[in-house]
């Protein structure tokens, strides 16, 4: 009983992590039809940002902040010169350009912060388990489980309770009405997309507790987070949580199960999701972010 | 609020030899247009004659635009459509243009977002459209063809416009439905003192509320004047209106 329960924790911790990366990509995809491969460096400058933050001594929690201001800021030079001048341009184009930048930041980074694995030394509050039933459990996890699904549940109410969000989702539906009405949208756009960099880089913070952070890493968590955004469906923002939740699980249990083939049988029960609900988990609707 | 035009006046809008072209199609040809503050007028002519194009041109949305376009005394020509907005234009576009996936009050907060705060407000607009404050928490995809017609013109008015662009506001409306909207709803704004720019194929109704006429044939305007000369000129109506 133990077992299993600590089983449905680091798989809820892990759909926690996919989850708020998958939100970044898939807003930026939804809301501006821009798919960014470049979202795992957002990720991996994040967990980089976290172990060294943790190191230098400073309060730890600020790290998580500063993860977020620093790839923001990436985001927002990033928007200025390319992205905005192929928001426009065809999926293959964008494609193209943005995997072609995550090559370049990959590289930039192994350069900056070498090759190897760090694992962030965690801070003390953070440290150590918690014993469920006689089975232990880092407390790390449950951090990460808690902040996750708050930090997705404040990106919920702004896009979905604030007027703020209902000018995103205009701009969705008809940007030159939005236009009409007095508003800027491409400052709206740049403002969702400097958003979406942010939240890669605090995922990226929130999981280097849990992943710790090398080169090869952001490929890593892009496929996940483009396999969530797909298979719970272009644009719902409940799709996308109940996807993390359905590939964070089956990407755990079957490590658990299928240890030899953790992979095979977790991607293989996607492929089967998908061909049996081709427009994901649950198929856009009206008022879904 | 003062209701008489006031021809001498410096124009709210005015058009010097505009033409408008989507790629290599030329739609408007050499237009030339003044609208008075508080005028009224209507622009009428076949489908195809490019009066959309024209509302298009006016708010730079898509069509490339040659000549000058004046709005409130400022050049506007190809100027970014936000910032025309905030001189003071309002479009209720063809088709409504409401916002499916927000709710009533929220296609209408929508308006105030970016402009300051002006006559016009939220319960303004719920207090002459009494139809949408009982709507205002519902989807605008569930609202009849009349109740949208009543928001989008409610969410011009939010912006704080002295110049509204209607287009087509008839179009899909039941006969009754027209009626009440475009002559009783817009003609009392009209009335207290608002610039209205109607774009129509409805042409009595179009009369009705407007004193003045322009006329768009062939991409050109065929004539321009008072709306009384329309009706008695056979050869126009049979010509360029299918009357």
């Amino acid at each position: 009983m133990g077992y299993a329960i600590v089983q449905v924790l680091n798989a809820l911790s892990f759909s926690a992590l996919l989850l708020l990366t998958a939100l970044g990509l898939s807003v930026v995809l939804s809301l501006m039809n821009f798919i960014n491969l470049a979202h795992g460096s957002f990720y991996l400058l994040g967990s980089y940002i976290a172990v060294f933050w943790f190191a230098s001594g400073a309060p730890w929690w600020l790290a998580f902040p500063v993860a977020f201001l620093a790839t923001a800021l990436a985001g927002a030079l990033l928007e200025r010169f390319p992205f905005r001048g192929f928001y426009a341009r065809t999926h293959l184009m964008q494609v193209l350009l943005t995997y072609g930048l995550s090559v370049v930041f990959a590289d930039l980074m192994r350069w900056g912060f070498g090759a190897q694995i760090l694992s962030p030394e965690l801070p003390e509050p953070l440290q150590g388990v918690v014993f469920l039933l006689d089975m232990p459990f880092p407390v790390y996890r449950l951090f990460l489980i808690g902040v996750g699904f708050f930090l997705a549940g404040i990106l919920w109410v702004l896009l979905d309770r604030t007027l703020w969000g209902a000018v995103v989702r205009a701009s969705v539906a008809d940007r030159g009405m939005v236009e009409t009405l007095g508003i800027d949208t491409r400052r709206v756009l740049s403002a969702v997309l400097v958003l979406s960099a942010g939240l890669g880089g605090v995922s990226g913070a929130l999981g280097a507790g849990m992943l710790a952070a090398y080169p090869g890493l952001d490929e890593e968590v892009l496929i996940l987070a483009l396999v969530t955004v797909v298979v719970g469906g272009l644009g719902t923002f409940r799709g996308t949580v109940l996807s993390a939740l359905v590939v964070g699980f089956a990407l755990t249990f079957s490590k658990v199960w299928f240890p030899e083939f953790a992979n095979v049988v977790a991607f293989s029960a996607m492929a089967v999701l998908l061909l049996l609900r081709p427009a994901g988990l649950v198929a856009p609707r009206l008022r879904q972010v | 609020m003062s209701a008489a035009p006031d021809p001498a006046g410096e124009p709210h809008l005015s058009l010097s030899g505009v033409s408008a072209h989507y790629g290599a199609v030329e739609v408007l040809r050499d237009i030339s247009l003044r609208i008075a503050p508080r005028e009224a007028v209507a622009v009428l002519g076949r489908n195809g004659v490019g009066k959309t194009t024209l509302v298009n041109a006016l708010f730079n949305l898509g069509p490339q635009v040659s000549g000058a376009i004046r709005l409130m005394g400022q050049e506007v020509t190809g100027w970014p459509t936000h910032r025309i907005a905030r001189l003071g234009a309002a479009l209720v576009p063809q088709g409504r243009g409401v916002f499916p996936n927000l709710t009533v009050a929220e296609n209408l907060q929508l308006a105030s977002f970016r402009n300051r705060p002006g006559t016009w407000t939220l319960e303004c607009v719920f207090d002459t459209f009494p139809g949408l404050a009982e709507r205002r928490a519902s989807f605008s995809s569930s609202l009849s063809g009349g109740e949208r017609q009543l928001l989008a013109i409610g969410r011009a008015l939010l912006t704080q416009a002295r110049l509204l662009v209607l287009d087509e506001p008839s179009e899909g409306l039941a006969p009754l439905m027209a009626e009440e909207i475009i002559v009783e709803q817009v003609g009392r704004l009209a009335k207290e003192g608002m610039t209205v720019l109607l774009v129509e194929q409805n042409v009595p109704l179009a009369l009705r509320l407007c004193p003045r006429a322009v006329v768009l044939g062939a991409h050109e305007i065929a004539f321009d004047g008072p709306s009384g000369d329309i009706l008695a000129n056979p050869a126009l109506l049979r010509r360029h209106l299918g009357v």
